[in-house]
């Protein structure tokens, strides 16, 4: 019975954590003010929450939660010889935020988010979306990455949530590539012992020049559960790309924002995911063409099967002086069963004339003729249901350029779907 | 580029046709919205308890609800207040004959193009007019009463057939759907009511015309359509309104109910006054339109024009309940100078094998905002659903916005639902390609723009697709990029 008391006040408790106690972050004081305005405004999220229709945040908090502040089980990680198919030279590992043990190269500079802070005070963050500002009110750690110019491998990053009791725990992350570098890095979601919500901040900056590949997966989630935000800047002639494989968390909400800052810039957001059970995979991109001649491309595609949810909500906004704008937006979704759902809101706002902008988004089954053309053919049912889903994924997993880390998302989403048929 | 900034000059220059003011005498409820005033509204039309009850009930939940914000429109807010509820054009209850009717009224709808008088023998409309609040006249019922076809203004249908109304009335749109709705609900005056028997089809378009001519008043009609089994009926819609600087209130509410293998068409031409070119004045038309297809293999479509309302708020919708039953919506809507539009359709799909089809053509130009915002649902028993959505942007000018908002929610294995969207502007080489041929630039544009709604144009009776194309060219009178 103390228990169930317990956790139904969590959210409320996290929220007079973050508007009552002075952060552990050291923010500017306008900072605070905005992020403690914007929780005022919004609270935990709920289903009111237009941002939020369809992942009740305060919800999923009470039912998993028991803790507003993670503490780690262990102090030691072996880095996971399953993923040694990445051939990661460089790896970063964090627990709960914190660092604690990197193997990088030169190219690459690491430091806490405190000196981050302590030298830029004030962070940008979406001031409609209040999981952003609880981030930086309750996030006890994080880091700052700088991406030099001569980065040759990938980093790999393995973001390892373990808590002892299921808890909440918020980290801000800053990425800075460096004008004119080119690197790749591949986020590991790892969830350890007690099934814990993550609220992660990650701030990129891609200055002139740059380009910054990130990927991730949270394959190894299992039964845990999230919001990941990332918001990208970007800075005249760069590119930033994103790819998520979402088949493993049992919740995960990842926000991904690129905002244009000079002209020239280019987005490329891609997205496979695969949920069944009861998991929710929740997907909701932004991308603001603020300036001329950007280009910005967008590609989500999953399967929702048992009683699996998959969202995807994705706005591409281009302001009055943005012309020449192109912008491309797909989402498409296989429902597999009675009980899964899908969501889909592709969005358009735009305020310039002289743009091609267009999106599309389907939800349907798998081609029952092309089902039929494989049959015929003498191929199994499940083979070729098999083979169909393959291809379905392959659009997306293709545009991976990464070629040991496209391999091993494909495996893993071949893995998946072989659970799924 | 200066060419063409003079040409789009010259564009918000062009008037609004319907501005004038009819000097009628009105029978007004004092301002504000009270209690007493419903049953002063009650009270005028003579209506049963039930119905009085109906609207307080209602008046209760407005008063407990909060206006919507989340449209993507902006405006000051509304003065509930200051508002007349109710006004009528005086000594014009009831006519038997056109001869009966004020000249006053008979003149502005003359000035409308709306001929109540013979020639509409020829044209075979049946009209039923509806100023500010009151149901001016009603054509061809006797004819259409031949048939068992009830077409009659709804304060009548109180009087001669409350049990069609009592049963019906809410059923769709529900007192407490949406804010505006549950003030109709309280307040509405007038507005048309259709009954089709079973098997009849009725032999004549419908059609009212609706205007707001006093100041300070807002029209609040409500349209209840029945067409029962086996049926078919189409309706057309028209509204005007007179040139004013304050904004002045519409909030409809439309019901359709198709039984077995019925069929309703629903069009609309919107040209309420959209304001002048500074966005000082016009209409706030918050509308409420909804459809339910009750029967198997039954129809509701939906066409609609929208030209004119400084700000538009608007989702004719359709609930596919029947199995096999289809929803159709085909729309155009232009905004100019500083009008906002946001509109769009809502598709649920309830029962197996239901159809679909959304084809929204949105045009923007001056310093408009154009929204589209749908919702596909595809139910959890809704085997075998199938939607196509089509929704496309044009845009004239740097200074306006052309937005998408679609939300598709898919609940079942065997849904599918289909959605693009395209945003640009009238690509050079078209208007070259023209230009080359020997057509001027605007009349190329004006060519390409039709043509660009051609499919929804279609889709218009007749009558209603010459209208429409006229409008669209005059609200785009040289409004070339």
């Amino acid at each position: 019975m103390e228990n169930t008391l317990e956790k139904t006040d969590i959210s409320q408790r996290l929220l007079g954590k973050a508007l009552g106690q002075k952060p552990a972050l050291p923010l500017s004081e306008n900072t605070i003010e905005k992020a403690q305005s914007v929780l005022k405004k919004f609270g935990i999220p709920e289903v009111k929450n237009e941002r939020y229709k369809y992942a009740n945040i305060k919800n999923i908090l009470n039912k998993t939660v028991l803790e507003t502040e993670g503490i780690s089980a262990r102090e030691n990680y072996p880095i996971a010889d399953s993923l040694s198919v990445l051939n990661g030279k460089n790896m970063l590992v964090t627990v709960n935020g914190k660092v604690v043990k990197q193997e990088i190269s030169e190219a690459f500079h690491i430091g806490t988010i405190q000196d981050y802070l302590a030298y830029e005070p004030q962070i940008s963050f979406d001031e409609a979306d209040s999981m952003q500002a609880l981030a930086l009110l309750t996030a006890q750690d994080g880091f700052h990455l700088k991406i030099g110019r001569d980065t040759t491998e990938p980093l790999i990053w393995l973001n390892i949530t373990d808590t002892k009791t299921p808890s909440y725990y918020a980290t801000v992350n800053c990425i800075e590539s460096a004008a004119g570098s080119a690197a790749e890095i591949i986020e590991i979601r790892i969830g350890r012992n007690a099934a814990s919500f993550t609220n992660q901040y990650t701030l990129v900056k891609t200055h002139e020049h740059a380009t910054l590949r990130m990927a991730a997966t949270d394959e190894n989630l299992h039964s845990f559960s999230g919001v990941f935000t990332v918001h990208g800047i970007q800075k005249k002639g760069s590119t930033f790309s994103h790819s998520i494989l979402g088949t493993g968390a049992s919740f995960m909400r990842q926000n991904i924002s690129a905002e244009h800052e000079d002209e020239n810039c280019h987005t490329e957001l891609n997205g496979f995911y695969a949920v069944d059970g009861e998991r929710h995979a929740d997907f909701q991109t932004v991308v603001k063409h603020m300036f001329p001649n950007c280009t910005s491309d967008e590609m989500y595609k999953g399967i929702a099967a048992g009683k699996g949810k998959a969202i995807f909500n994705g706005k591409v906004y281009v302001a009055r002086d943005a012309q020449k704008t192109n912008a491309y937006q797909s989402n498409k979704n296989i429902l597999l069963s009675d009980e899964a759902l899908i969501r889909s809101k592709p969005e358009l706002e735009i305020y310039a004339d002289d743009v091609k902008c267009s999106h599309g988004s389907t939800t349907g089954q798998t081609d029952t003729k092309s089902l039929f053309y494989l049959r015929s053919r003498g191929i199994r049912e499940k083979e070729a249901q098999k083979m169909l889903m393959l291809a379905f994924a392959g659009d997306v997993l293709d545009r991976i350029s990464n070629e040991s880390l496209r391999e091993y998302f494909s495996s893993v989403a071949e893995n998946k779907l072989m659970q799924l048929i | 580029m200066s060419d063409s900034n003079q040409i789009i000059d010259e564009a918000v220059q062009s008037e609004y046709k319907y501005g004038f003011y009819t000097d009628l005498e009105t029978e007004s409820a004092p301002k504000g919205l009270t209690e007493d005033t419903i049953r002063f509204i009650s009270g005028k039309k003579e209506e049963p308890e039930w119905m009085l009850d109906w609207r307080l009930k209602a008046f209760k939940k407005w008063q407990e609800m909060i206006e919507p914000e989340w449209a993507h429109v902006s405006y000051p807010k509304i003065d509930f207040q200051d508002i007349i509820y109710y006004s009528a054009p005086k000594n014009a209850p009831k006519y038997n004959s056109l001869d009966e009717v004020d000249p006053e009224i008979l003149e502005t709808f003359k000035k409308l193009g709306i001929s109540l008088e013979e020639q509409k023998v020829l044209a075979g409309v049946a009209v039923d007019a509806v100023i500010d609040s009151v149901s001016v006249k009603t054509t061809f019922r006797e004819k259409l009463s031949e048939l068992g076809i009830i077409f009659c203004s709804i304060s009548e249908a109180l009087k001669e057939h409350p049990e069609l109304v009592k049963k019906y009335i809410g059923s769709v749109v529900p007192v407490t759907d949406n804010y505006y709705a549950a003030l109709n609900s309280a307040v509405f005056s007038d507005g048309s009511f259709v009954y089709i028997p079973k098997g009849v089809r009725c032999p004549m378009e419908l059609s009212t015309y609706f205007r707001i001519n006093a100041i300070n008043t807002g029209q609040f009609e409500r349209t209840l359509i029945i067409a029962d089994e086996g049926s078919y009926v189409s309706y057309l819609e028209g509204c005007t309104a007179p040139m004013r600087d304050e904004n002045q209130l519409h909030a409809a509410v439309v019901e359709l109910v198709a039984m077995t293998d019925a069929e309703i068409k629903y069009s609309t031409v919107q040209n309420w006054y959209p304001g002048d070119k500074e966005g000082k004045g016009g209409i706030y038309n918050f509308v409420t339109k909804r459809g339910i297809c009750k029967g198997e293999r039954s129809k509701i479509s939906w066409t609609q024009v929208e030209t004119g309302s400084a700000i538009t708020w608007k989702y004719p919708s359709v609930v596919l309940k029947g199995d096999h039953s289809i929803g159709e919506f085909y729309s155009v809507a232009l905004t100019n100078n500083y009008q906002q539009a946001d509109t769009g359709t809502k598709m649920i799909h309830l029962g197996k094998n239901t159809r679909s089809t959304i084809v929204s053509k949105g045009i923007s130009a001056g310093k408009s905002n154009n929204s589209y915002r749908g919702l596909v649902k595809i139910g959890r028993e809704a085997e075998g659903a199938r939607n196509f959505s089509q929704c496309d942007s044009l845009l004239i000018g740097s200074t306006c916005g052309a937005h998408t908002f679609p939300y598709i929610e898919c609940d079942h294995p065997t849904g599918i639902v289909e959605h693009e969207a395209t945003t640009s502007k009238i690509a050079e080489d078209q208007i070259f390609y023209l230009n080359q041929r020997g057509i001027n630039t605007e009349k190329a544009v004006g060519l390409i723009v039709n043509g660009y709604c051609k499919e929804v144009f279609n889709q218009l009776p007749m009558e209603f697709a010459v209208e429409a194309q006229k409008l669209l060219s005059i609200s785009l009178e040289g409004s070339v990029g």
